[in-house]
This record gives structure tokens, sequence and C-alpha cells, in this order.
């Protein structure tokens, strides 16, 4: 028996396998789809290193200020900027810490101390812009401190 | 593209549906859904234009996940007391790192050693400084899967000018706490870092 390959007239195109392929690239495309990029920032560009590693043990509270290079804090969505540099967008950081600080001891009863800050900073931001945050967390009475990297390993 | 892909679906769609291949499939017993020429039709057009805008989101909407990884770092408030200071609180070891007005890295300073603006050379004096025996050679280190023995406790210090970008600030950071020996593997060194008090 003579085997038709293809019912189609010359010329025309057959989709079924096509439309097969575009199904099969959108499911994957929705497997992998990243939901949790909730911790990250557009503006904010971390830091190379080479030794970075998603930490094995996850600490207890976290806090996270991811500041960019125009010297603005966000803690979620929260614009702040340094005490001694007032700014004309967000409010002062350490008031805006003192709430976030005050919310999580209301809700799970740990203090400052308990708390762990995540220095989500740009890779052009200025140290000592970083260390006056960290001072002012300090001042709240935060003691932890995780400055976050991007990994890169360099090959030789 | 779209049009040209749509005009030739919806062809081919009514080739499909056609009562020629339908009859024939019937009588082979392939099909057991009857779509008929008078009966309910499936309008394929919009769906497929609905999968090809999905299709399209997502490609453009892809980026590659970017591993994270932290630096710990414990900063307490320093306490004015009359107590003594630990011994821990007494041995920090300074690292030094120097810029100019534009926040570029000029120079790095260990202990009272100048170490030019190489991090690799910094990695080396740490590595030799905290070595308990000094029996392994650093290159060895890099190159082989031999883990010397390390001082515990070492802490240190960053002294950094302010202007300095951060992104020199962590390459420092990442060459004191280790480095990657022969087989990739991450071989700590010195787990405490901290800073110095911010300068006004």
């Amino acid at each position: 028996m003579k085997r038709k390959y293809s019912s189609l007239s010359p010329g025309s195109l057959n989709m079924t396998p096509m439309i097969d392929i575009v199904f099969l690239l959108i499911s994957f495309f929705t497997l992998v789809i990243n939901f949790s990029k909730a911790e990250q920032h557009e503006d904010v560009l971390l830091p190379k290193s080479e030794l970075a590693q998603p930490p094995e043990t996850v600490p207890g509270e976290l806090l996270t200020f991811q500041v960019t290079q125009s010297d603005e804090i966000f803690i979620g969505s929260t614009v702040c900027y340094l005490d001694d540099a007032p700014r004309a967008r967000g409010v002062p950081f350490s008031k805006a810490l003192r709430d976030e600080l005050h919310v999580i001891r209301s809700v799970t009863r740990t203090d400052a101390a308990g708390v762990t800050a995540v220095v989500r900073a740009d890779e052009n931001v200025r140290t000592g812009f970083v260390q006056r945050l960290i001072a002012q967390c300090q001042e709240q009475g935060m003691e932890t401190f995780v400055l976050r990297a991007r990994q890169v390993r360099y090959e030789e | 593209m779209f049009c040209v892909v749509r005009r030739e679906h919806t062809r081919f769609w009514a080739g499909r549906c056609g009562t020629g291949r339908e009859r024939h499939e019937e009588s082979m017993g392939i099909r057991d859904i009857k779509l008929r020429s008078d009966g309910v039709k499936l309008q394929m057009t919009s769906m497929i234009d609905v999968v090809f805008l999905l299709l399209s989101f997502f490609i453009i909407t892809y980026r590659t996940p970017e591993i994270e990884g932290d630096f710990n770092i414990r900063m307490p408030v320093q306490v004015q007391s009359n107590k003594l200071p630990s011994l821990d609180d007494l041995t920090p070891v300074i690292v030094r790192l120097a810029s100019d007005s534009q926040g570029e890295l000029t120079g790095i300073v260990f202990g009272d050693k100048s170490l030019g603006v190489d991090f690799q050379l910094l990695r080396k004096s740490i590595f030799e400084y905290i070595q308990a025996s000094g029996s392994v050679d650093f290159q060895q280190a890099l190159t082989t899967s031999v883990i010397p023995a390390f001082k515990d406790d070492l802490e240190v210090e960053f002294d950094c000018d302010p202007k300095l970008r951060y992104k020199y600030t962590m390459l420092g950071i990442t060459a004191v706490t280790g480095y990657l020996n022969g087989e990739n593997q991450i071989v700590k060194m010195v787990e405490k870092v901290k800073f110095t008090p911010p300068k006004k």
C-alpha cells in the first residue's frame, strides 16, 4: 500500500508541527518563569564576586535594603534617604526603619538584634554611603548584616 | 508574517475539517470526534493569535536567573564600658582601600604593606598571614585540592575611603574571605569581616 505523506496541496504550510513546538515553548517558559523576584530591584546592579554563594542556612528575620546608584534606599516599596542627606523624594531612613522593626517586633516578637539586614547595594554606590546605612541600622539595635553579591566565576 | 501564518493556518484547518478527509478518517476508524461542516467548528485562528502573544511575552521577558550570594558581617554597636576589651576586639587586621575623587581604587594597604591595586596580592598576603604552619604555597593551594590549616577567629576590618565604589569593597571582601582551589571549590580563609566606623 502506497503511503500518503501529506494531503495538503503543494506550496501550503503544514501547521501542526509548528503549533506543537509553540505549545512546547510556552510550556517551557511557563515552567521556568521565576515569580520569586520580589527581593530584586531593577535599578540595582549587584557587585560581582566569585565566592558569592546562596546561603546554606536561612537566618530568621530578614529586612532587605535596596541601595541604588542615585543614593536612594528602598525598603520594600518605600523610598528612603539617609537622615544626613535629605532629598525631595522619600522618607527619612531612620523613621522607615523604625516602623519596619516595629512591625516585625509586633508580628514575630523578634527584637532588632535578631533581625538580619540584607544590603543589596549597587556596585557603583559609594562605600561611605553603605557604611552610613549600616551605622544607622546599628543605632536602631541591629547587629547582623549580609552584603549581597552576584556570583561570577572567572575562567582562567 | 503572522498574516501569512494565519492565512495558511485557516486554509489548513479548512482542509482538515472538509468532508473528504472526514469520511476517509471515519472509514478508517481514526476519529472519535466528528466535525461536520454544518456542526460546531473550532475557531483556531484567535487561539493561535493568543498563543503567539503569550510566546512573545515569555520570550521578551525571559532573563536567565543570576545566582546571588551573601557575605555575613557582624557589627554590634560599640558600647562604652569599663570592662577590658576581649582578645578579638584587640586583634582585627586592617585592610585599607584608598580611592580617588571618582571612586576608582588607587591603593590597597594590608597592615603596613602596600599592595598596589592587586586583589590577588591581597588574597596571597592574607593566605600567608593566617596559615598556621606555612607549609602550603599559595599557588599550590590555588591549583590543587590541598587545604591548609588556617588560624581561627581572625577578624579583618576594612577601612575604605568614603568615595570608593562599592564594587571594589566587595572585591576586597571576596579576596580576604577565601579562594577557589584547583577543583573549583570555595576554601574559606576569614569568616569575620567588618567595617571601620563611617568617616565624616
